[in-house]
């Protein structure tokens, strides 16, 4: 949009005309803006930024959750090269939101156009399609698990009718992964959904009918109203969704605990392991700040393709 | 412009009754620590409370039976108990005793998390006192909990590992049942046999197994290492796994022959144990004796069939001496003390430790079916009064005599280790990767990860 | 736009943006044109009896967990897998009010989660209102600071978090997980994306028509924003009512549990209570489903009411 790249000209502009003006501006903008944050900046500086920056400091220690973390220098960061089970972890992350990510993207744009269309009954499938995100997950994976039964499983029997080799889906190395792909995808989509619907209803109409009259089929409506329209929102679902894929956890936890083997062993999952079960919050730290740093990596990526795009 | 109302509106009366609620939020902080403090320390008669952890408390009798126990024969002294959860204790201790808000009394789950607390939080105070009063009885074993020469916990439960059995499969089939010689081939003989004549005797042939392997990874391998004849510092701590060999063979030698649900079925699909044996799709099940009195609730609630059972002792190792006390795992619950606690309170939480340790406290679980931690010959006979216990002398040779190792060994990386070792069982179990393979991975990623000294 | 518009000719005009449209342009959305030709016709008889087939599949699990909820409990996790309880326990979804606090923890949750949701809508609103449409130095690494904790895993902070609260003697209220939902990064970033969406120059005459800050957010922003408002409100409400960690750690008093907290009563040990679990999963849905229903209503209403305005 034209909002970012229109301002800083302006004021570019505003300061070569009057500078003094100008820095009254400013200073009227910072404190308008900053008492705009505010309330939610001071519960998010105690609640959420001193923690995080503790964490931080404990990376680089020995910590056993009691008493203060020992500064250990780098100990834990040579601990995290050799150790085959953290990249084991680390490599599957991958492959998850590899996969993952631009699955549910899809599904979920889908959804919502679908579900922004005059469709009869759009309510009901909208409610459905929410549906996975609060059915309990005990229960989602347990009839998941079922369908996925490498014998009696019905996705299976299905798969018979076209091939005699079927995969071996949660008791498997190679599909468990896979199964849980497809799972997450099922119980998010309808989530991104919302977010997505939410974002095209803000799109103008006025836009559509412009494009119309220029001649535009549906799918150059599409892609060149709806998408760049849309952009901020899906800038918003683009970091939402690769932050919570690279820190999934709870589905693995239930569906197969990151078996069989380490074939679905997560990232956040081995933070949790190391830091719970093993109780070494120090090391523990130092891996999820690994996983930050790959969040943080790809969304400043995400960040300033949006940027140049808008521009 | 419809729209622009609507949201508006709707916010501003979100705002109203959020503001509401948030009032009303304010009343409900609890008002635990106003009770807490108990001032002076000196007047022996004076009232005191001491706070108590406890899970799921109303599925869970135990503890309640513990506090108004306790109470009952110390009149002074009030147990308060706190809500904890079952699955995830251990995370909320862990952050309780962080910050130096653990109650006055909270249960030890397991050895391994003991040595963690005992070792490095300073949460737990000295209970050498109490371990010293019970020099030279041997009713009560208080060894697994001394560490470095002080005891931090002392045992109010100690469950261990037998053999559960179905008298009426085992009857109707025409099997002989296990006695105390049993090794685990004649485990395996007793399932063959069963096999193939349990479906003869009107068992469902596709449903009903001789035996039901649960998905643990202890029903493998602290059994394994219990028996070896080894110690754990001769293989456990230092990665080498051979003696999980002849039983991993044993326990896919049982899944492929059909005597057990599979592991990859059973842990995927959450198969409860309770289920398969209390409603006689298994006719034994290798289990810890908290089992019995969840079965005997079970039979009288109508969640599991009405059948006649035994335990057995757990089939011993058929590779070395038979040992004349069948050598079996378990941990005991232990009860610890908070170091935060002084005067009146640390000496009623003292007090209250060495009676649910002792016979009194024993006396009082043992009438709810809980095997608790005094085995005198009063405490077994009141555990075994219960209605619906069984009444044979296998069964009550096997709860109450057997040579208990430790479900894991304690000690430094103990943790880390049995981690790796869960992922090598999944590996095993589901066929990923053959015995050797995941076990010389496991011994790999141990080694790759610094815990071994 | 010009200079002299006074601010409620603003507000017309932002409203006339949005809300006045014709059928035509409504008939420009993809999807929303329909000539009737008979492979249109057959084309949409088929696409109902897909999605109809899709929703089954997609609500089989909700399916399970109500069959379930009526089983006996040794049923439930039965092998080979029982769709129909051999017994119908009705009974259950009277026994758990009696069984259990289900009433106490129901109305713990509803307090928690309708408060942490007006706050976090609140501040998260106001607070994208001042990244989005204020311009000041820093505000963008302020922004990334916002995200970037996002990408920090809770359980890493969790303890560091849960000693801060102890030791104001937070812990064990409800405060705590008040203040541990209500001001996450999430509904800042959210609402922010959805104000950039909002044309600059309705923000930017307002301000030079003389309306405060707080004045053009109050009645030009705000107004705009329902459909995220409400997106923002389902989702902080139902993850606010389905937490599990957050009171797991902070709660320890029997009466203040809540519902995710309260269902797990039902493990002990030894035993688990699944049928209890899942009688109790089931009511716990229903009042999701009330917010989700009324907050999807602001989304209808972008196009629909303006959709049949002709």
């Amino acid at each position: 949009m034209s909002s970012q790249t229109a301002s800083p000209a302006a004021t570019r502009r505003h300061r070569s005309a009057n500078e003094k003006h100008a820095h009254a501006i400013t200073r009227r903008n910072t404190r308008n803006g900053l008492l705009f944050i505010a309330p939610n900046f001071l519960g998010f500086i105690f609640l959420t930024l001193i923690p995080v920056i503790a964490l931080f400091f404990i990376a680089f220690s020995r910590w056993s959750a009691f008493g203060m973390p020992q500064f250990n220098g780098l100990t834990n960061w040579k601990r995290l090269g050799g150790d085959k089970v953290f990249w084991a972890a680390f490599g599957n992350t991958f492959y998850y939101s590899l996969v993952h990510i631009p699955l549910t993207l899809i599904v979920a744009f889908l959804l919502a156009i679908l579900l922004n269309s005059k469709l009869k009954g759009r309510t009901f499938f909208r409610t459905v399609a929410f549906f996975p995100y609060i059915t309990s997950i005990v229960a989602a994976a347990q009839v998941w698990s079922m369908l996925f039964d490498a014998r009696s499983g019905v996705i299976n029997q299905f798969l018979r009718l076209f091939t005699s080799h079927v995969p071996g889906w949660l008791g498997s190395t190679q599909w468990a992964m896979v199964a849980v792909i497809i799972v997450a995808t099922w119980r998010e989509a309808g989530y991104y959904m919302i977010l997505l619907l939410a974002g095209l209803q803000t799109i103008p109409h006025t836009l559509y009918e412009a494009a119309e009259l220029d001649g535009a089929n549906a799918w150059q409506r599409f892609w060149h109203v709806t998408v760049p329209s849309m952009r901020p929102t899906l800038f918003f679902v683009m970091v939402t969704l690769t932050i919570g894929s690279f820190k999934i956890l709870d589905l693995t936890l239930v569906m197969t605990d990151g078996g069989p083997g380490t074939s679905t062993l997560v990232l956040a999952q081995y933070i949790y392991r190391v830091a719970f079960e093993q109780g070494d919050f120090g090391y523990s730290s130092t891996v999820s700040l690994v996983l930050f740093a790959i969040c943080m990596i790809v969304t400043l990526i995400q960040f300033y393709y949006n940027r140049s795009k808008e521009d | 412009m419809n729209m622009n109302r609507h949201a508006t509106k709707a916010l501003a009366a979100f705002a109203a009754v959020s503001t509401i609620a948030m009032l009303a939020a304010g009343c409900g902080s609890s008002s635990s620590s106003s009770q807490q403090s108990a001032k002076s320390a000196d007047s022996t008669n004076q009232k005191v409370t001491i706070t108590f952890a406890g899970w799921s408390l109303d599925q869970t009798p135990e503890f309640k039976t513990l506090a108004d126990g306790f109470h009952k024969a110390h009149p002074n002294i009030t147990v308060k108990l706190k809500e904890y959860s079952a699955d995830d204790y251990d995370k909320q201790l862990t952050a309780d005793i962080s910050a130096g808000a653990q109650p006055d009394v909270f249960p030890m789950k397991n050895l391994q998390k003991y040595y963690t607390y005992g070792h490095e939080s300073g949460g737990l105070a000295d209970l050498s006192s109490i371990a010293n009063s019970y020099k030279g009885n041997k009713y009560i074993n208080v060894s697994p909990y001394k560490l470095d020469g002080k005891y931090y916990a002392m045992p109010y439960r100690a469950d261990a590992w037998v053999l559960f059995y179905n008298k009426d499969m085992f009857k109707k089939a025409g099997v002989a049942e296990p006695n105390a010689k049993w090794t685990w081939d004649d485990y395996t003989k007793a399932a063959a046999e069963l096999k193939k004549k349990l479906p003869a005797a009107g068992y469902d042939a596709n449903s009903v197994y001789p035996m039901y392997q649960h998905n643990w990874q202890s029903v493998i391998q602290s059994f394994a290492l219990a028996q070896s004849g080894k110690t754990a510092q001769q293989t456990f701590f230092k990665a080498n796994f051979n003696y999980l060999k002849p039983y991993y063979k044993r326990a896919l030698d049982w899944q492929d022959k059909g005597y057990t649900i599979d592991w990859n079925t059973s842990f995927t699909t959450k198969v409860q144990y309770q289920a398969q044996f209390g409603t006689q799709k298994a006719a034994m099940l290798p289990m810890g004796t908290w089992y019995a009195a969840t079965l005997v609730s079970q039979q009288k609630s109508g969640d599991a069939d009405k059948f006649e059972w035994g335990m057995a002792p757990i089939p011993q190792n058929p590779d070395t001496k038979l040992p004349s006390t069948p050598i079996t795992f378990g941990d005991p619950t232990g009860l610890a003390v908070s170091s935060k606690d002084t005067g009146a309170k640390l000496a009623a939480a003292k007090e209250f430790v060495k009676w649910a340790s002792g016979e009194g406290g024993s006396l009082a679980l043992a009438g709810i079916g809980t095997t608790p931690s005094y085995f005198s010959p009063k405490v077994q006979s009141k555990f075994f009064s219960a209605d619906g216990m069984p009444q044979d002398e296998l069964s009550k040779t096997a709860w109450s005599k057997h040579d208990t190792k430790a479900e894991n060994p304690v000690g430094p990386g103990t943790d880390t280790i049995q981690s790796d070792l869960k992922d090598a069982n999944s590996a095993i179990m589901t066929k990923s990767s053959s015995i050797d393979a995941a076990l010389k991975d496991a011994t790999d990623k141990i080694k790759s990860s610094g815990v071994l000294q | 736009m010009s200079n002299v518009m006074d601010s409620s000719s603003v507000i017309a005009a932002a409203s006339a943006k949005t809300a006045v449209i014709d059928k035509k342009a409504y008939d420009a959305i993809p999807l929303n044109k329909r000539h009737t030709t008979w492979q249109r016709v057959v084309g949409i008889i088929l696409g109902y009896i897909l999605m109809i087939a899709a929703a089954i599949f997609v609500m089989l699990p909700f399916v399970w967990m109500l069959l379930s909820s009526v089983k006996p409990n040794n049923e439930v996790f039965a092998v080979p897998i029982k769709w129909l309880p051999s017994v119908w326990h009705w009974e259950n979804y009277a026994n758990i009010w009696s069984k259990s606090n289900m009433l106490l923890w129901t109305g713990n949750t509803l307090l928690l989660s309708v408060v942490v949701t007006f706050l976090q809508v609140f501040t998260g609103s106001f607070a994208a209102y001042g990244f989005s449409k204020i311009r000041f130095p820093g505000r963008q690494a302020l922004f990334l600071t916002y995200i970037a904790t996002m990408a920090v895993p809770w359980q890493a902070y969790m303890i560091p978090q849960f000693k801060m609260l102890s030791a104001i003697g937070l812990s064990d209220t409800r405060w705590s997980i008040i203040l541990l939902q209500a001001f996450g990064a999430f509904g800042v970033f959210m609402m922010k994306q959805f104000y950039d969406s909002i044309p600059e120059e309705l923000s930017e005459a307002a301000r030079l028509d003389g309306l405060s800050e707080f004045g053009i957010y109050w009645r030009i922003v705000l107004p705009l924003s329902g459909p995220s408002i409400s997106a923002l409100a389902i989702i902080t409400f139902t993850n606010t009512w389905n937490d599990y960690m957050g009171p797991l750690i902070y709660l320890r008093s029997p009466n203040l549990y809540t519902i995710q907290l309260g269902l797990k009563q039902f493990i002990s040990q030894y035993n688990a209570d699944y049928a209890m679990i899942m009688t109790g999963s089931v009511l716990s849905v229903l009042p999701i489903l009330i917010v989700f229903l009324i907050g999807q209503k602001y989304f209808i209403e972008g196009i629909a009411t303006s959709g049949m305005k002709d």
